[in-house]
């Protein structure tokens, strides 16, 4: 369970019943939206967003800006319901099948080995470069620190290397 | 960093960025039909969030209010989102959803319960206030009868409140010793039902 992070939130973010809750949620949509096409496919995206709203509107009153950012929590919660999407679905991870005369090192053997990480480290890929969210609001949405957020990234990397082989090293 | 693959990584993750298109709206996911995980809670939270735009459309709107506009990245002090009253059984209400009606499960007759009304204003359109400075007192009702209906069909008022400066009351109600055993619900006479069965 992705747990929200404990990082002090930024200045002028409310809890949830100071703010009508799109309002509330609309600054975080887009990266909310990269993050559920990321860990669940185009596919599944919107039932992914759909469940994190519902989640985050029951959710709403128990939000504790001081355990962390509005950010990362909204995050928490759709990286949640990516997961449970996937698990529920019972089915391989929405990746394009890959064409047989694909030359190796292409871009579709970088997206199939990323989604072959360890869960952890794939989705500090995700938030780190595809969600494009700087390394502290990462660790928030992780509920880890910085510095296990770095280290998770160069395992990643390592591993994407191993996987890729010598286009990569 | 040096590392060539934080590189690739980078320039793949920017690339896919820029080529995604819009953002899929809030509104339009929430209420597309063909939706096919679609609950209850969320047909709310869509009328909840179209409820909160026409609000803001109303609300940003030259010839609704002649008010100079805040300054960019403030919430206006009257941004309406035309709440409706909540009688619920939780001070924050966080148990149940909009469409899904607070329930005391079973009580027995002369048990005292507690419920929670927020957002009792008075008029057609409750506004909120997003600032946080609460409705002017002449905003707020200044009386909810709360009645029981006890499953004979006999409805008795149970308690009258006053919301406080917030539109907002906790009530300690009694269920009447002699109230019929059976479903039962607890009503504001604004239209919100709390469920309860009074145990024979």
């Amino acid at each position: 369970m992705i747990r929200p992070g404990r990082a002090r939130p930024p200045a002028g973010e409310a809890p949830a019943d100071e703010l009508p809750f799109a309002q509330w949620v609309a600054p975080h949509w887009p990266q909310m939206r990269r993050l559920a096409e990321r860990l669940a496919g185009p596919v599944e995206r919107d039932d992914v967003l759909q469940e994190a709203l519902a989640a985050a509107w029951r959710a709403r009153s128990r939000f504790d800006p001081e355990r962390g950012p509005l950010r990362a929590w909204l995050l928490a919660i759709t990286a949640n319901h990516a997961k449970k999407a996937l698990r529920s679905a019972r089915r391989p991870e929405p990746l394009v099948d890959r064409p047989h005369d694909d030359p190796p090192g292409t871009r579709l053997d970088l997206e199939r080995a990323i989604h072959d990480l360890p869960a952890r480290q794939r989705l500090a890929v995700e938030l780190c470069y595809f969600v494009g969210l700087p390394i502290g609001e990462a660790a928030a949405v992780m509920g880890c620190a910085d510095g296990t957020v770095k280290s998770t990234l160069s395992a990643a990397r390592a591993n994407l290397r191993r996987a890729l082989g010598e286009d990569y090293a | 960093m040096t590392d060539p693959l934080h590189d690739v990584l980078t320039d793949e993750g920017r690339r896919w960025r820029d080529a995604l298109g819009p953002d899929p709206d809030i509104v339009a996911l929430l209420g597309d039909p063909r939706r096919r995980r679609r609950r209850p809670i969320l047909l709310a939270v869509a009328a909840a969030v179209v409820i909160v735009a026409a609000g803001i459309m109303l609300a940003v709107s030259p010839s609704h209010d002649s008010t100079p506009r805040e300054g960019p990245g403030r919430a206006a002090d009257h941004a309406a989102s035309c709440v409706g009253p909540l009688l619920t059984v939780t001070k924050d209400g966080r148990e149940v959803g909009p469409g899904r009606r607070p329930t005391l499960g079973t009580v027995t007759a002369g048990q005292q319960v507690t419920v929670y009304g927020r957002w009792y204003f008075a008029g057609p359109c409750q506004d909120t206030w997003t600032s946080g400075a609460g409705p002017t007192p002449a905003g707020r009702m200044a009386v909810v009868r709360l009645s029981l209906t006890a499953s004979d069909h006999r409805q008795r008022v149970l308690a009258t409140v006053h919301p406080d400066r917030s539109a907002a009351f906790v009530a300690t109600l009694t269920i009447p010793a002699d109230a019929a055993p059976g479903p039962a619900t607890i009503d504001d006479g604004a239209g919100n039902l709390i469920d309860l069965v009074v145990a024979g």
